[in-house]
């Protein structure tokens, strides 16, 4: 992911815990995507606060993939081909696989 | 090239004749590796400053509103058949497989690739109309690209298509690799001493300074040939990342105005 590196926090915070048959969103780091736009995404399509879309986007810069969203396998399917839709790298996980 | 600046008109871009030429080529070309070449078929502009007339007929038939459009999933339009993942690689980045298990990502491809195409390409498509249709005022020496807020999202996501394709060629996989091409043509003169120095290789090919044809040289020492083609090669690279830089910024500042309103 490319822009300003700046914005350092810590981002080890795991997100929930997720029960083994929960399917998620998974968002992959790639060096296309701008930092700004990651953020823009999230802040838009989930509806997420600015510090929560900030520091998912920051775990896909630096850790390399974060879980964006979980819910049902229908929804994370939604949520996948949006966020292809955006030109952002995701995959559907279940049980963190 | 201006970035983009908010104005009463919309989000506000600035780009010389050069320049946009340049950018219409680009997604014209990215348009067709995803099946549609943009020229062939009518349509309104979406990025101008007018709104397409409410009675424009939808471009294809998958363009308009969809009758049972209340549930996005049973909105989908599934592919009858299974589909194979694109050969293209970039291509294959804008529609990637989206498991790592072989059965759940070629059933996703099936039930959202054509329709993720068809935003993809109605995308593309209406930013290369825009481009286009700017109008070039007589004595201007730019001509201004407006996006209304509301389209100001699918540009974005535009940008980020034409900007993986032109990675993809760049062979941009990690970070680094996108630092070093921005150290690579961090000398504005880059281009210009490729351009020089392939000219002068291929005139050394062709024949000597006085013009005259050349003889039993024609096809060229092989050490130099490789030289005239490797030098091409850069040439295509510094060019394609060229591109590649400006469209960064172009969407950097967009994002930046975007996000602005966001007002958080």
């Amino acid at each position: 992911m490319q822009g300003q590196t700046e914005l350092e926090q810590d981002v080890s915070a795991a997100e929930e815990t997720l029960p083994d048959d929960a399917w998620a969103t998974v968002v992959w780091n790639d060096p296309v995507n701008l930092m700004s736009y990651v953020s823009y995404v999230f802040q838009t399509y989930f509806g997420y606060p600015h510090e929560r879309a900030e520091r998912l986007m920051l775990q896909v810069h630096q850790g390399g993939s974060a879980v964006v969203s979980t819910g049902n396998r229908e929804t994370m399917e939604v949520d996948v081909q949006a966020m292809h839709s955006y030109g952002l790298w995701a995959t559907l996980t279940q049980g963190g696989k | 090239m201006h970035g983009f600046e908010r104005t009463s008109a919309g989000y506000v871009a600035r780009l010389d004749p050069f320049e946009r030429d340049v950018l219409v080529q680009v997604v014209a070309d990215v348009a067709e590796l995803l099946g549609d070449r943009p020229g062939a078929r009518p349509s309104g502009s979406r990025y101008g400053p007018q709104a397409p007339a409410e009675d424009e007929p939808p471009t294809s038939p998958g363009d308009g509103p969809r009758p049972d459009g209340a549930d996005a999933w049973t909105s989908l339009d599934p592919h009858p058949d299974a589909l194979e993942p694109p050969d293209d690689t970039g291509v294959h980045r804008l529609f990637p497989d989206a498991s790592k298990d072989p059965g759940l990502a070629a059933e996703f491809r099936r039930l959202t690739e054509d329709e993720l195409r068809r935003t993809k390409r109605d995308r593309l498509h209406a930013l290369w109309e825009s481009l286009i249709r700017l109008p070039f005022e007589p004595g201007a020496t730019e001509l201004e690209l407006v996006v209304r807020p509301e389209q100001a999202s699918d540009l974005a996501a535009t940008l980020t298509d034409i900007r993986l394709i032109l990675a993809d060629r760049l062979d941009l996989e990690t970070d680094e690799d996108v630092t070093l091409l921005y150290d690579e043509l961090a000398d504005a003169d880059t281009l210009a001493a490729l351009d020089d120095e392939l000219d002068r290789t291929l005139a050394g090919h062709l024949g000597d300074d006085s013009g005259t044809p050349a003889g039993d040289d024609e096809l060229g020492d092989p050490a130099e040939s490789d030289h005239a083609i490797e030098l091409e090669v850069r040439a295509v690279r510094a060019s394609l990342g060229t591109v590649y830089i400006a469209l960064t910024w172009m969407q950097e500042s967009l994002v930046e105005v975007m996000t602005a309103e966001l007002g958080d």
